[in-house]
């Protein structure tokens, strides 16, 4: 502890504390610009700046960590002066018109103005009007004129990329999301280029953002002071009225997160207390407000879709739930919440239905318990993209451990974890297990793994005295037997996935499908491709699918829903409604008790079933076959849909729904990008269209796998271009 | 590329001699091409936005392709007050390009520098690595023409 | 500072990065006695326990890394570098970094920063590199100029170097002597020696009769010294107070036919487009000091344009986070000081009394003197000379670029381009 004199009192203060956060804790108000209570000390705004006796030049307190008996003043004539000049110098690059306008407080929303020297400098048309921290500080610095030039940077406003546009001519330089995207994120997309004058936030080569590996996680819009970032959805929004905290569902991590709501709507996502990705952060909004989502029920009368009143639809449901008994069979998204989930499971029993899901249900998974973890850990980490999967994951890894973890990369595909990579083993499909064995005991690594000894020997000194955890995305693999020295973290690729193991099913998805025994199929958040004609089929939920059915019972989103989800950790999450249920669309533990309720069913707890797993073949190509097949299980979906499929900016972000090859074998097939081709197995047949990547090795080609796919095994397939 | 890996290589593919590194793949190179700094910044897992940060920052380095001769116009103070600027204004001229650019033709590229520390030759004009003081407007016409022929 | 600070990994660094335009005395003592160099190092290492050094060079001089590199070799070969130096125990040994053309890397934070392979933004201090230096190690840092003194300093003693001087300025010191005098280069002289005895005793006044204006010390940062100064002292505090300083040792005389605004705005137009572009002080004020001398240099000036220039460079001074926005707006201060009517002439009467500034200024050939030989209209790149030959020629002030070759291939005999301000349309 250290003593100082702060604005005339003497104040205590901790080592390694900054005299900003000194006075912050104090109560003083200090202007501040670049700095921002996540990121590291930059001292380039210079509004923080305080006077220490003895010294000539003002200090800056961002800066700033005193020594014992420092006198500091952080209120004076001067100094006042001096941040009235640099927020004047500050404001000469940024449009201002509106910032010192005398008749601010008269002027209305988009209001034409004489004195407006165009609308587009006005801050009346920025989406950060209200929420500025230029509009604050000129008001609190009492700025009315800016003497200086107004020097616009005339840029082109970037929009080309998905889910948020940037308009550097209003970036005022402080550099928060060059630290966000640096320090927070590790992701090193941004960074200042050019000097002087000419200085600029961007890329390198200033490529789009798609380009240049960005993740799109929004951290870098969250941090901005100014309009310069702006969210695509929500910028013509006002500034939210209130934010509602709950959990994201859209993949198994849970992460938490604010919902901004103005007017009963849902205008933006922001992280709550950790990080998000760019699921949470730019999907959910746009998802809630889709102008597709159906919100009435609707029932087939005649061959045609009618909007009919909830009692209605249920009435009929409940008919032939009735009806058929255990010759139904309710398939259902793990996304929905756990109580939904629990009363589904009741339905199931009272009705001595068959329950599945399409997510695959290893023995192996278990609850990620990282407090286990101790010492000098290496992760190892099998044909799952982190970044794109689980960004949010690896951030907690990389912070909890520090440098005390190293990462190990094993994957045929060249996904975004280079970055972070310690050592990358870029094998050959299908080698993971002898690889593995070699890296951790004295097996062979079979030539063609396409890796070399030295590679291995220098994997295998790097990982030594170690503990190796191994992880990898439970749905990329059907089964992966590996030595059992090493200890496993099969991360679920979605929501409740814990908690439906616990249940158990009894049967698989495929089976139930497949099975001749269901007549009436009762699907709520999933859209599985029928194998055969069904009597009845029931849909519940957000989006029409894209097969036939007979009655929609439209289901609210997590946002409109209260209740709960497990998480990764085996933690219950907190689902809060944000707003009510949009139309007539309701929760889906409400629909499923309405329907118990009209069967005269009291729901009971759900008995334990057995859990279901199935085995695989493992094939190697062959002359008819001889391409290598590899599945990555696509964790961007909501419910029935896959958010590349509704939302514009996945589309481009993900190109999930392309089969991809790389330049080589798309050559060998006379496959150009996006033309459309068939993918043909012993067991399956696609139409995609095709996406030309370098990160897919020679001869392999990637898909995406959906639950609409249904069951697809390791096997070898064939490619040809489709006529259309 | 095994050119750029011998001089990674001579800095121990140290990160922190990026702009030693680069100033020697300029040497080589005569540009910064963005696939070398692509490559560059894999080799170094150096982020490949702070590379191009300092690559823009340095005003050393070259993003384009430079001319056959580099044309160095020294802006120091003792060449600004005997006149520097009418000779750049002059070549700027002569070769129908602006300070920073390459003529079309590819064969020169005009640049202009802070200081050489040759003051007592001011104004100075250097040409690859020859050195001509005491440029005058008119001995412009007759350097470049000299130069024109090869 | 640095020895009594903890820690077993110190460094001590050389900055060789002048980069002050019009000033050379690092490349001279580099190129010529980089030994001195080396020896004032490794001294240096011995004193704070530092076992790595570097020197840092700029760019621009490829010679002076050259003859460093091969200094350091034969060092090594003499063992007078390298492990267990003259069986004192001492390892040490010396990297040379290559700058790459970056003046705010003079600036020591910046230049620790680039060091270490990042860009060169300087950072506030405390902490001083004496505490927290290069990756985070104490660090000491002196100029080429200072370590080349060191050996000589050990070798006669403080004494010797103290008796040379003045009171608070010590010793001697090196000024590159350029601009319009008569003997351009290098001298070494005791500190407190007048400015006079320095551009008419020892660089024999100024070329071709004309009369001395001003004299420019210290390079962007320091100031323009005008002729009722002559007989100041040079020393530290008495540039300092003058308003200008002594910084790396540019000197920099000007003549009659030199303007002082556009001195001026060629030394902030020069830190501006040198600004590392961190802090908005000096990253938009020079900016905007530009601005106004750009406008009043052609003849664009406003009435309130003094007051405003004054204001920024004031505030720029105050409110810049590192030396170089600190120091930028000198030149600026101390030109509307000592020069405020020639400020006034361009703004008001659109009139560049050094014939300088182009917008400002015609040529025009006086037909008593115009031997009518055509040279004039034959190099006329823009064809605005028009005359029969034995006639006076006349110049097209439309198509007059002002370029000024004429002037200099009018023949002596005839003399008869002018300059005229203001200008004739």
């Amino acid at each position: 502890m250290i003593s100082i004199t702060l604005d005339g009192k003497k104040v205590r203060a901790k080592k390694g504390e900054t005299v900003l956060q000194i006075a912050q804790r104090k109560g003083i108000k200090i202007p501040t610009l670049c700095h921002h209570k996540d990121l590291s000390p930059f001292g380039g705004c210079r509004l923080c700046i305080v006077q220490v006796k003895g010294r000539t030049h003002p200090l800056t307190a961002c800066t700033l960590y005193p020594e014992h008996g420092m006198v500091i003043k952080t209120n004076t004539p001067r100094l006042r002066k001096q941040r009235k000049f640099t927020l004047q110098l500050i404001l000469s690059e940024h449009p201002n018109a509106c910032l010192i306008c005398e008749r601010e407080a008269e002027c209305d929303s988009f209001q034409e103005c004489i004195k407006k020297s165009a609308v587009t400098f006005g801050c009346k048309s920025c989406p950060q009007n209200g929420n500025c921290e230029l509009q604050d500080l000129v008001e609190e610095l009492k700025i009315k004129e800016i003497p200086f030039d107004f020097r616009y940077r005339n840029l082109e406003v970037e929009r080309h990329d998905p889910f948020f546009d940037r308009d550097y001519n209003l970036c005022i330089l402080c550099g928060r999301c060059i630290r966000a995207c640096q320090e927070i994120r590790h992701a090193h997309t941004l960074d200042f280029h050019h000097r002087g004058p000419d200085t600029l936030v961007g890329t390198a080569f200033e490529l789009p953002h798609l380009e240049s590996g960005c993740q799109f996680c929004g951290a870098c819009v969250d941090v901005c002071p100014t309009g310069a970032l702006r969210d695509r959805f929500s910028r013509y929004e006002k500034p939210a009225e209130k934010t509602v905290k709950t959990t994201c569902v859209l993949c198994s991590l849970g992460c938490s997160i604010n919902l901004g709501v103005n007017n009963n709507k849902i205008t933006c996502s922001t992280p709550s207390n950790n990080q998000i990705c760019v699921r949470g952060r730019f999907g959910i909004a746009p998802l809630v407000n889709h102008p597709k989502r159906i919100t009435k029920p609707m029932l087939k009368k005649d061959n045609q879709l009618v909007e009919v009143e909830w009692d209605e639809a249920v009435n009929f449901v409940a008919h032939k739930l009735q009806a058929n008994r255990s010759r139904a069979g309710i398939l259902f998204s793990p996304q929905l919440t756990a109580e939904a989930i629990e009363k589904l499971y009741s339905l199931a029993d009272s009705l001595k239905a068959r329950l599945a899901t399409p997510i695959n249900l290893n023995h192996t998974l278990s609850t990620l318990q990282l407090n286990q973890i101790k010492g000098n850990v290496v992760f190892i980490i099998l044909n799952t993209d982190m970044v794109a999967d689980f960004s949010v994951l690896l951030l907690k890894l990389r912070k909890k451990f520090k440098n005390k973890a190293s990462y190990v990369v094993i994957d045929a595909v060249q996904n975004t974890s280079n970055g972070f990579a310690d050592v990358r083993l870029n094998l050959k499909p299908g080698a993971e297990k002898e690889l593995l064995q070699a890296l951790v005991g004295t097996g062979r690594v079979p030539r063609n793994a396409g890796i070399s000894h030295e590679k291995i020997t220098h994997t295998k000194n790097f990982i030594t005295d170690k503990q190796i955890i191994l992880i990898y995305n439970a749905s990329n693999f059907q089964e992966l037997q590996l030595p059992k020295s090493i200890k496993q973290l099969p991360l679920p690729s979605q929501v409740n996935t814990l908690e439906i193991a616990r249940y158990g099913v009894e049967a698989t998805y495929e089976e139930t499908l497949k099975s001749q025994n269901i007549d009436c199929l009762y699907t709520v958040g999933v859209a599985p491709t029928p194998h055969k004609k069904y009597e009845t089929v029931i849909v519940q939920d957000c989006f029409i699918p894209d097969f036939d059915f007979d009655v929609f019972l439209p289901a609210a989103t997590f946002t409109e829903t209260n209740g709960s989800i497990i998480d990764i950790e085996g933690k219950t999450r907190r689902l809060r409604r944000a707003i009510a249920p949009m139309d007539e669309s309701r929760p889906d533990d409400w629909i499923v008790e309405e329907i118990a309720s009209h069967l005269n069913l009291r729901l009971k707890k759900p008995r334990r079933r057995k859990l279901m797993t199935k085995k695989t073949i493992k094939m190697k190509p062959n002359k008819d076959y001889p391409l290598r097949l590899i599945i990555r299980e696509n964790t961007y979906l909501y419910r029935n849909k896959t958010l590349s499929s509704i939302l514009k900016g996945f589309e481009r972000l993900r190109y999930d729904r392309h089969v991809w090859l790389n330049e080589g074998t798309a050559k060998k097939y006379k496959l150009q990008e996006n033309m459309r081709a068939r993918i043909i197995g012993r067991k399956i047949l696609f139409d995609m269209p095709v996406k030309i990547s370098s990160v897919v090795p020679e001869g392999s080609v990637l898909i995406f796998h959906t639950p609409s796919m249904g069951h697809i095994e390791n096997q070898p397939v064939r490619i040809e271009c489709t006529k259309f | 590329m095994k050119k750029i890996d011998k001089v990674l290589k001579k800095y121990d593919y140290k990160s922190s001699r990026i702009i030693q590194i680069l100033n020697e793949i300029q040497e080589i190179q005569n540009y910064l091409p963005k696939h070398v700094l692509e490559y560059v910044s894999r080799q170094l897992k150096l982020p490949l936005s702070s590379i191009y940060s300092i690559a823009t920052f340095y005003s050393a380095f070259s993003l384009k392709p430079r001319g056959k001769h580099l044309v160095t116009v020294c802006m120091g103070t003792a060449c600004h007050v005997r006149g520097a600027p009418a000779v750049l204004n002059r070549l700027e001229e002569k070769l129908k390009i602006k300070s920073g650019d390459t003529t079309v033709d590819n064969r020169f590229t005009l640049k202009t520098v802070n200081c050489l520390g040759a003051c007592a030759l001011a104004p100075i004009v250097v040409v690859d690595d020859e050195y001509h003081g005491q440029t005058t407007v008119n001995k412009v016409d007759q350097l470049v023409q000299n130069y024109e022929k090869d | 500072m640095c020895r009594t600070e903890p820690g077993r990994t110190k460094y001590i660094v050389c900055n060789g990065d002048e980069g002050d335009p019009g000033a050379f005395m690092d490349r001279s003592v580099l190129e010529a006695d980089p030994h001195s160099v080396i020896e004032g190092l490794v001294i240096g290492a011995k004193a704070i326990g530092a076992h790595q050094g570097f020197v840092y060079v700029r760019s621009e001089y490829p010679l002076a890394v050259k003859r460093l590199k091969i200094a350091l070799k034969q060092s090594e070969e003499y063992g007078l570098l390298g492990h267990n130096i003259l069986d004192t125990g001492l390892n040490f040994n010396i990297d040379v970094v290559q700058g790459a053309g970056a003046f705010v890397c003079g600036e020591e934070t910046a230049l620790l920063a680039s060091i270490e392979g990042r860009v060169g933004r300087p950072r506030q201090r405390p902490p001083y590199p004496s505490e927290k230096g290069l990756w985070g190690k104490p660090t000491n840092i002196n100029n080429v100029e200072t370590w080349a003194n060191v050996p000589m300093i050990i070798l006669r003693g403080a004494k010797w170097f103290s008796s040379i001087g003045t009171k608070t300025s010590k010793g001697t010191k090196i000024f590159s002597l350029v601009g319009k005098i008569n003997n351009t280069g290098l001298v070494e002289v005791p500190m407190g020696i007048s400015m006079r005895e320095i551009i008419y005793d020892i660089g024999g006044g100024i070329p071709k009769g004309k009369e001395f204006k001003a004299v420019q010390t210290g390079g962007p940062s320091g100031g323009c010294i005008p002729k009722s100064l002559l007989e100041l002292p040079i020393d530290y505090e008495s540039l300092t107070k003058a308003g200008s300083m002594m910084g790396s040792g540019g000197m920099i005389v000007m003549d009659e036919e030199t303007c002082m605004v556009d001195v001026a705005r060629y030394f902030i137009n020069f830190t501006q487009e040198e600004s590392c572009g961190k802090c908005p002080p000096c990253r938009m004020g020079t900016k905007h000091m530009v601005y106004v001398l750009d406008r009043i240099t052609q003849g664009e000036g406003k009435d309130g344009d003094i007051k405003l220039l004054h204001n920024l460079a004031e505030n720029v001074k105050l409110s810049s986070l590192c030396g170089l926005g600190q120091t930028a707006p000198n030149p600026v201060l101390t030109t509307l000081k000592y020069f405020q009517r020639e400020y006034e002439a361009h703004i008001k009467e659109k009139r560049c009394p050094a014939l300088v500034c182009k917008n400002l200024i015609s040529y025009t050939i006086d037909a008593e003197l115009c031997g009518g030989c055509t040279i004039c209209a034959k190099n006329c790149p823009s064809d605005a000379i028009s005359g029969e030959p034995k006639k006076a020629h006349t110049i097209d002030q439309v198509k007059c670029t002002k370029c000024g070759i004429c002037i200099s291939v009018c023949p002596p005999k005839f003399n008869a381009v002018k300059k005229v301000s203001p200008t004739l349309i």
